[in-house]
């Protein structure tokens, strides 16, 4: 034997040597996991011989501050894992990052404390916390923190991470902490954090097996591999969120349909990798739960759009955005597939497939949907827009929004064949409708819609103005904005065809608006108006403020920035016995002055006031206007 | 090597010497729960005396002492009480680093779990001096833990 182990001739037996001549060298070479992050814990339960020597006494005499700083990982966390829940880890997480570390990754079922645990109820983890880190505070640290520290304070239910820190970035040691620690996530956020992997997420959903919604965003390095294992841990799964991630395609979309058996709602935007398989088979798959659905901007063609109209049968919204390889045949097959009957919002915006026939076809085969909103459609014609009108008989709610092959025929066409159910119709940017020396035929007026909206349409003017007012007598909201074309004749043409009183108008941006036609408004519908808006309407002045404030004694709201108003204006206003005032804007007005102050002081009802830019009204003022109109919110 | 015919009765006894040169007698049987023991003398035979640097005479005895009680299945909750009633908080670590390295199993978990009672309502401070450790948070991470745990602070004992 002595020749074996023959360093000094003598039978002892050396376990060990010290590589270090002075002891407490051997202390700094074993302090482990110092580092300041990418800490990696050792193996547990390998419990290693240690391999320094203490040579006696001597050892003792010089006061070993670093002996148990040298304890082995795996016995400092049979320590720690037998401590009780509460106050104490979250006291051990603090003492230092390595304790921090390791407490971080115990997991749940490897805790055991015999002492009675302090609150005894097994359902303290409900998931009541959320957090939320951004940027410089994202770092593993902090997400090891907030595992140990919301672990015994009700959990972790809601967890957004929006960027992280440039020096110390998050990586996938935070998340499994956060998987070890937080079995109650139901919520987790991820955006645009490059420096995660697959095996971060794949640890959460092996952790968190409540998991409801799952939102990702702007995360390069994130694969199918992520979403699998997702798939397979977290049934409750019901939201679900990509966004412009590259690396996630289609496999990872087909297990998750196939797997969430609560899978309520999907949407999937900019993911290059994600096509006709992946959407097909998610929506196959998960056909009797979903009921949301999103695609923008996704390589799909138009056999998916076949896929949603046959197997889609409940799905309620549904919107379709900028799927530029889906063709005419997609929308009309979309709408023969008859699976679409529960559909009740309808989005779709960039489509170069949406033509007359594509929509027709939809408008027949969902026959239940109540809003639909159109963006960017190029080919739309008045025909087109005809034949959806009467093919679809539920529309409740109807929005154009740069559809300029729709003009004035168009939209009397839908004001007159529209079915009973259309309230509301919105126009927006739609650079067709223009004026046009149209004779109407004796039609009887539509008499649903109650509300109209016509945004920054350049081309509308007074005649169109005058043939709405025939066609929709009962309007309860009127928004014209932005109309430069519409004068006072066409604005009273249109107020005295209306047998209905006006609740809310919005007239901003109409600037050759002037007092005359609010007058003759506050004439008609003075005794019903609610809200009303006449910003930037420049050349309104006192005489309508006078009017409002002798005849309105309904009206809440008014919006009067960049007008022509003066401190006469707001005097009358506030004198006037009838109005009530909770919301009052005057930005921009350049005219009221300081004499204005007392006359808005008496305005007691005022909850919200607007005095931005109100370049008359000096800072002294406005701060007795703080102190006199406590209740009210100011903002200048 | 040869094995000496020793007298193979059930009580063997094993002659362990500590690293400041002490020998303390242990039977066989409490040999066989201390692992690192029980390979020592795979290795090196049971008659000849077995070393151990890192155990000192101060705490062999009670380690010996736990597992005579072991053996004949003595060790109650009053016994384990008593056993760890007169040490003190250092003297506790230094029995758990020799469980550690003697790696035996039962008096090891025993250990621990009795530090982690003694930690019980301590402060920061306290369990960084008792370990040795030293604070390696930033301060703004430190304000965000203390953030975590604010009501953590109330119910301290004051440091022994």
């Amino acid at each position: 034997m002595s020749k074996v182990f023959s360093f000094t001739g003598s039978d002892d037996f050396f376990t060990g040597r010290s590589l270090y001549p002075n002891p407490k060298e051997a202390g700094l070479f074993l302090s482990l996991g110092r580092q300041e992050y990418g800490y990696k814990p050792l193996p547990k339960r390998s419990r290693v011989s240690v391999p320094f020597d203490f040579s006696g006494e001597k050892w003792f005499d010089q006061k070993p501050e670093t002996t148990i700083e040298t304890l082995p990982d795996e016995c400092l966390f049979e320590i720690l894992r037998r401590l009780p829940e509460g106050q104490d880890r979250s006291l051990c997480a603090s003492v230092s990052k390595r304790w921090l570390m390791l407490l971080s990754s115990i997991c749940k079922n490897e805790i055991c404390s015999n002492a009675s645990t302090k609150n005894g109820n097994e359902d303290s983890d409900e998931g009541y916390l959320s957090r939320s880190l951004d940027g410089k505070k994202a770092t593993d640290v902090r997400l090891a923190a907030i595992a140990v520290g919301t672990a015994s304070r009700g959990g972790l239910g809601k967890l957004s991470i929006h960027r992280s820190n440039s020096d110390r970035p998050l990586t996938d040691v935070g998340l499994k902490a956060v998987a070890h620690g937080c079995p109650s996530l139901k919520f987790l956020n991820l955006w645009d954090v490059a420096t995660i992997t697959d095996e971060g997420l794949v640890e959460i959903a092996n952790g968190c097996h409540q998991l409801e919604k799952l939102d990702l965003c702007k995360l390069p390095t994130i694969s199918d591999k992520a979403l699998i294992a997702v798939a397979k841990n977290c049934p409750k799964l019901n939201e679900l969120s990509i966004e412009s991630c590259p690396n996630i395609g289609n496999e990872g979309l087909k297990a998750i349909g196939k797997l969430c058996p609560n899978l309520r709602s999907v949407s999937i935007k900019n993911c290059p990798g994600v096509g006709d398989q992946g959407i097909a088979g998610m929506v196959s798959a998960a056909s009797f739960v979903l009921t949301n659905v999103t695609l923008e901007s996704l390589a799909v063609s138009d056999y998916s759009l076949a896929v949603i109209g046959q197997y889609g049968f409940v799905v309620t919204d549904l919107v379709l955005n900028s799927l530029a390889n889906v063709t005419e045949k997609g929308f009309w097959v979309m709408g023969n597939g008859r699976a679409l009957q529960k559909l009740t919002s309808l989005t779709i915006g960039s489509c170069p497939g949406v033509t007359d026939v594509g929509l027709e076809a939809i408008g027949k085969g969902c026959p239940n949907v109540k809003n639909f909103e159109l963006h960017r459609c190029a080919f739309l014609s008045d025909n087109g827009l005809l034949s959806f009108t009467k093919a679809a008989p539920s529309i409740k709610s109807l929005q154009l929004e740069e559809c300029h092959r729709i003009t004035q025929l168009g939209l009397v066409g839908v004001l007159f064949y529209c079915s009973a159910k259309l309230k509301a119709l919105t126009l927006v940017r739609c650079y067709g409708i223009k004026d046009m020396n149209l004779v109407l035929p004796a039609v009887s007026p539509c008499e649903s819609v109650s509300s109209l909206s016509i945004l920054n349409c350049p081309g509308v003017g007074n005649s169109t103005l005058a043939v709405i007012g025939k066609l929709c007598p009962l309007l309860h909201k009127l928004e014209l904005v932005g109309l430069e074309g519409v004068t006072d004749t066409g604005f009273i043409s249109l107020l005295e065809s209306s047998k209905a009183s006006l609740f809310n108008v919005n007239l901003s941006g109409c600037i050759n608006l002037t007092d005359a036609g609010v007058l003759c408004m506050v004439k008609l519908h003075c005794l019903t108006l609610d809200v009303l808006n006449l910003s930037c309407c420049k050349k309104v002045g006192d005489a309508s403020l006078t009017a409002i404030a002798r005849e309105c004694p309904l009206l809440s709201d008014l919006d009067v920035s960049s007008c022509a108003i003066t401190d006469a204006g707001i005097r009358a206003i506030a004198h006037g016995d009838q109005v009530d005032l909770e919301v009052l804007c005057l930005a921009g007005c350049n005219s009221v002055t300081n004499k204005s102050l007392q006359a808005l002081k008496k305005m007691d009802s005022l909850q919200g006031l607007n005095i931005k830019n109100c370049k008359s009204l000096s800072s002294r003022t406005v701060d007795k206007l703080i102190d006199h109109l406590w209740m009210c919110d100011i903002l200048f | 090597m040869a094995q000496e015919a020793s007298s193979s009765t059930s009580s063997k006894t094993i002659s362990l010497k500590t690293g400041d040169g002490e020998i303390f007698e242990i039977e066989a049987s409490a040999a066989k729960q201390m692992k690192t023991v029980q390979r020592l003398i795979d290795d090196l035979g049971d008659d000849i005396t077995i070393p151990l640097h890192n155990v000192f005479s101060k705490e062999l005895p009670k380690i010996i002492e736990y597992y005579k009680k072991d053996i004949t299945g003595e060790i109650t909750k009053d016994f384990e009480a008593e056993f760890v009633k007169d040490l003190n908080d250092d003297e506790v670590k230094v029995l758990f680093l020799a469980a550690n390295y003697l790696d035996a199993n039962k008096l090891f978990e025993f250990l621990s779990q009795n530090i982690a009672d003694r930690l019980e309502s301590k402060s920061v401070e306290y369990v960084r001096k008792y370990f040795g450790v030293e604070n390696d948070f930033t301060p703004e991470e430190e304000s965000k833990l203390r953030e975590e745990r604010a009501w953590s602070f109330r119910g301290i004992k004051e440091d022994e």
